[in-house]
């Protein structure tokens, strides 16, 4: 037929951001990785007298109102917010792909109860579920991992069933079963590397996701308690100043959040495009 | 009609996963509820009494049946802070959320679909780098940072909108309650000058949650309304030379809007999540602060009654859409 | 211009080049001349790949936006097609069109109906009750039975051939001077094509219309074609009425294509026996692009464009070794 060239224009316009991505990747590595060595001031110091200041070359981002250095806070809740965030995506990921794999392999009893199980999670607004098990498992860095594990499971376990129970019954997957191999290598093996792509691309984007979950829990209460500095409590602590003026205390520490979320979804559709592009 | 039955029906397995869930979550909130009932001055005496006269020392299995038994009776149990019934409390508070991300949705859809279609019209021109970058951050922004930031600049610098004090103003008194959303009630009332007020209220919320929703609902409108320009029958349809407008809405999106309906029943799902972070922020009297606050106080059953609320509606929803869904393309109705 | 002396052509192409992506590409469609005189039944016969829907779509307004249009002449009726407004009063009213898979081309959460009545409204202005009236009529033009129930269905309720029907009603609702029918009878059965097909030969002739058929089945054309024209990779090798065309085919391609085609009027889906394959236009083809695949080329073949050359009886070749 007709050479659709327009097909051509489909593609979004996502080469800059790629390099972008690296860029700020880097960035936030090094601010997670290095940064609490490298901050100038200690991050739960407190230092009444110079409570409240506004950004100045002594204080790159001013004080909060107990006087500590927004700064460095800023910089060591990297490590918290990013550690949160892939402990819980790859945890989750690990989980939800096996959870999702077996349902797909073993077919049903197993099929059934773990779908059933994913339909539930499903079935309430995300958000609202992490609420209640961060609230259920009380206040820790733990209790925001697990809600954001649990809430995250269905998406890896569809994946993860729809890719097996695909291959079951491909003629490769036959011969291995024949020679003897077990079905958690032949899954493990042989299944598996094919949805290694996909898996990729969408752990990158939950990472951002999983950012703002942590963030948004701990921003209500329910995750890590201060003084431990991490971004949403930065932003939580620094909303009852905003009708004063004091506005670092909160854009920094979120503008930071937005900056650390950019990255992940930047990076997830730049590796979309190299890794899945009929997707793209 | 059938179609309504089989969902419906395939629901149910659903709903009751949804309650033994929230059961399970609520009873393993930290903190000793007759403890905090009892007071300060309370002796382990007077503990042990509270819990006994609150259930709280039955085994599990006969309070989960309580608690069923209990639902269907539309008993969602009492509110430890406030005394009242959960359900009296939800039927409070519930009203307000609801104004909230209904107006939000609507405001999200009203921008996103004429951006998503702007997009689709001419691929990698200004309207689609716009709306790449709109929604971009719009997905990026964390929603209770977006807020804040609105408040500082549009409140604190700008002094458009009136202080993030709730749904009123102190010199305001809320109108007469038909519905439960003040800005229909206060027009149903004709109370031009209540309606402004509330809806200087709800400018910036709705702001808020609008920005939020409206990165996922341009982007499948782009991409349905690129896929559908390129079909056979828009193609027909222009050379039969009808009019630019007619193609594009009655050929080409009608035939679009499906996907981008089902895609708002799962932003409207982020948005009732999202609701609790934006009633934090503009102190809201919504069910989300409700039920936060709840937790905070280690009071179980309105966290209960909130989760089963939002659950229960959010699959309202769904079968809404889906019957939608059925009434728009006919191929749906013939498949089932 | 092949056409009796003396008659103003109602389509007058000369010298159209469409090609895609930028200056240094070679044209899909070559410099091609093309004449259709008014009420002339005209087929244009080719390949998948030849040009052919190319053509009858740049006629029609609705080619591609990606795709680049030169021409010496392009006219309908007078008007040039080049300038800016030039279908705004020509699309679906002058010119309609029929495309193959008729199913998919109908607007599938609409009423067949509806779909004539958007078309009529748009061309003859009614509303209501005339308009009603109207898609009836239409509907039972084209031989529906039961129009009233048939209106309210949606298109993919209706078989392939009714579907058909419904496009060619849209395509007529604007009493089109042109129909272009672009391989109508695709995936229709071999009752149901005969039948669409004297339907469309009907009306032309009712109509006094012009009508272009584009199809790939020779004998379809030899069955209703007044003349026909060969295309080959984008360019016009032959052109003839249509029993010349089959008592003495002066092109290889036409004769092969010719020797090919069954004496009865069955479909032929491809072409078996004319060997090779369409010249790859990114790798610096032949100038006449049939060279490569034919028994009696010269060198001459290979650098110089054969240029179309009529007889006295209106039969064109493009060859340096016509038969």
């Amino acid at each position: 037929m007709s050479e659709r060239a327009a097909e051509r224009s489909i593609v979004f316009p996502v080469r800059a951001p790629g390099a972008v991505a690296v860029v700020l990747l880097a960035l936030i590595g090094l601010m997670a990785l290095i940064g609490p060595f490298l901050v100038p001031y200690d991050p739960i110091a407190t230092n009444p007298p110079i409570a409240l200041r506004p950004p100045s070359s002594a204080h790159f981002f001013g004080t909060d109102q107990l006087g500590r250095d927004v700064f460095s806070r800023v910089i060591v809740s990297a490590r918290v917010d990013l550690g949160i965030a892939f402990a819980a995506v790859i945890v989750t990921l690990v989980i939800g792909t096996a959870l999702g794999a077996a349902a797909g392999w073993a077919g049903g009893w197993t099929d059934r109860i773990v779908s059933r199980l994913m339909d539930t999670i499903m079935a309430f607004p995300l958000f609202v579920l992490a609420v209640g098990i961060a609230a259920a498992l009380g206040n820790s860095i733990f209790s925001v991992v697990i809600a954001t594990v649990i809430v995250n499971l269905p998406l890896y376990a569809r994946q993860a069933r729809t890719e097996v129970n695909r291959r079951r019954g491909a003629a490769y997957v036959e011969a291995a079963r024949l020679a003897g191999i077990g079905p958690f290598a032949i899954v493990a093996l042989h299944i598996m590397p094919n949805l290694a792509p996909q898996l990729i691309v969408q752990a990158s984007l939950n990472l951002g996701w999983a950012i703002l979950n942590a963030a948004g829990l701990s921003f209500l209460g329910l995750g890590i308690r201060p003084p431990n500095p991490e971004w949403g409590i930065m932003v939580a602590e620094g909303g009852a100043y905003i009708i004063s003026g004091e506005w670092w205390l909160f854009v920094f520490p979120g503008a930071m959040l937005l900056l650390a979320v950019l990255t992940f979804s930047l990076t997830g559709d730049a590796l979309r495009d190299r890794l899945d592009p009929r997707r793209a | 009609m059938r179609l309504i039955a089989t969902r419906l029906l395939s629901a149910i397995p659903t709903l009751i996963g949804v309650i033994v869930v929230t059961f399970v979550l609520t009873r393993m909130l930290p903190g000793d509820p007759a403890a905090y009932f009892a007071g300060p001055t309370a002796t382990a005496d007077s503990i042990e009494a509270t819990r006994h006269r609150l259930g709280l020392d039955r085994p599990l299995p006969e309070q989960f049946w309580l608690y069923v038994e209990g639902l269907a009776r539309g008993d969602l149990g009492k509110s430890l802070t406030s005394g009242q019934t959960v359900l009296d409390d939800i039927r409070n508070r519930l009203p307000a959320s609801l104004e909230l991300t209904f107006a939000s949705l609507v405001v999200a859809l009203g921008l996103g679909i004429p951006l998503g279609i702007g997009a689709a019209l001419r691929p990698g021109g200004w309207v689609d780098r716009l709306c790449s970058v709109v929604c971009t951050i719009g997905q990026a922004t964390p929603t209770f940072f977006l807020g804040m930031l609105l408040v500082f600049v549009f409140y604190y610098l700008l002094g458009w909108v009136p202080a993030p004090i709730g749904r009123l103003d102190i010199v305001h008194s809320s109108p007469h309650e038909i519905t439960g959303a003040w800005s229909i009630d206060a027009a149903l009332a004709g109370d031009r000058e209540l309606l402004g007020a509330v809806l200087r209220q709800l400018t910036l919320p709705v702001t808020t949650l609008a920005l939020f929703g409206l990165g996922p609902l341009a982007r499948i409108t782009r991409a349905s309304m690129i896929e559908v320009l390129a079909s056979d029958y828009v193609r027909t349809a222009r050379a039969a030379g009808l009019p630019r407008r007619k193609v594009l809405w009655t050929y080409a999106f009608r035939n679009a809007v499906v996907p981008v309906l089902n895609t708002s029943g799962m932003v409207f799902s982020y948005m009732l999540g999202a609701n609790v972070l934006v009633e934090k922020v503009f102190g809201w009297p919504g069910i989300g602060a409700y039920a936060i606050d709840a937790v905070l106080a280690s009071d179980f059953a309105p966290v209960q009654g909130f989760i089963l609320a939002m659950a229960f509606l959010y699959l309202l929803l769904n079968l809404i859409i889906d019957v939608t869904d059925g009434l728009l393309d006919p191929k749906v109705r013939f498949d089932v | 211009m092949n056409l009796a002396v003396g008659t103003v052509p109602l389509v007058a192409i000369e010298g159209l080049s469409i090609r895609f992506g930028g200056d240094e590409r070679l044209p899909t469609v070559d410099a091609v001349d093309l004449a259709i005189g008014r009420g002339e039944t005209v087929a244009l016969v080719g390949e998948s790949g030849s040009g052919k829907t190319l053509l009858a779509h740049t006629i029609a307004g609705i080619l591609d936006p990606a795709a680049r249009v030169r021409a010496e002449r392009l006219e309908f009726a007078g008007v040039d097609l080049r300038s800016p407004n030039a279908f705004a009063d020509l699309r679906g009213r002058e010119i309609g069109i029929v495309f193959q898979n008729p199913r998919l081309a109908l607007n599938p959460v609409r009423t067949v109906g509806r779909q004539i009545a958007d078309v009529v409204h748009e061309h003859r202005g009614l509303r209501f009750r005339q308009l009603n009236a109207a898609v009836m009529a239409a509907l039972a033009a084209v031989r529906i039975p039961e129009p009233a129930a048939r209106a309210r269905s949606y298109p993919n309720e209706l078989s392939g051939g009714m579907c058909q029907r419904v496009m060619i009603a849209i395509a007529l609702a604007g009493n089109p001077s042109l129909l272009i029918a672009d391989e109508p009878t695709t995936g229709l059965d071999t009752t149901t094509q005969a039948a669409i097909l004297d339907l469309i030969l009907e009306h032309a002739r009712a109509r006094r219309m012009a009508t272009l058929f584009i199809t790939h089945d020779l004998a379809l054309a030899r069955a209703y074609a007044e003349r026909i024209v060969v295309m080959h990779a984008g360019q016009i090798v032959e052109e003839a009425p249509t029993d010349r065309l089959f008592a003495a085919p002066r092109h290889p391609y036409s004769a092969a294509l010719v020797g090919a085609t069954p004496a009865n009027a069955a479909t032929v889906a491809d072409l078996k026996g004319i060997p090779g394959k369409l010249p790859d236009l990114a790798a610096s083809p032949p100038a006449c692009r049939f060279a490569e695949r034919c028994a009696r080329v010269i060198p001459r073949c290979r650098s110089e464009r054969p240029v179309l050359a009529f007889d006295t009886r209106r039969h064109g070749v493009a060859c340096w070794m016509p038969l």
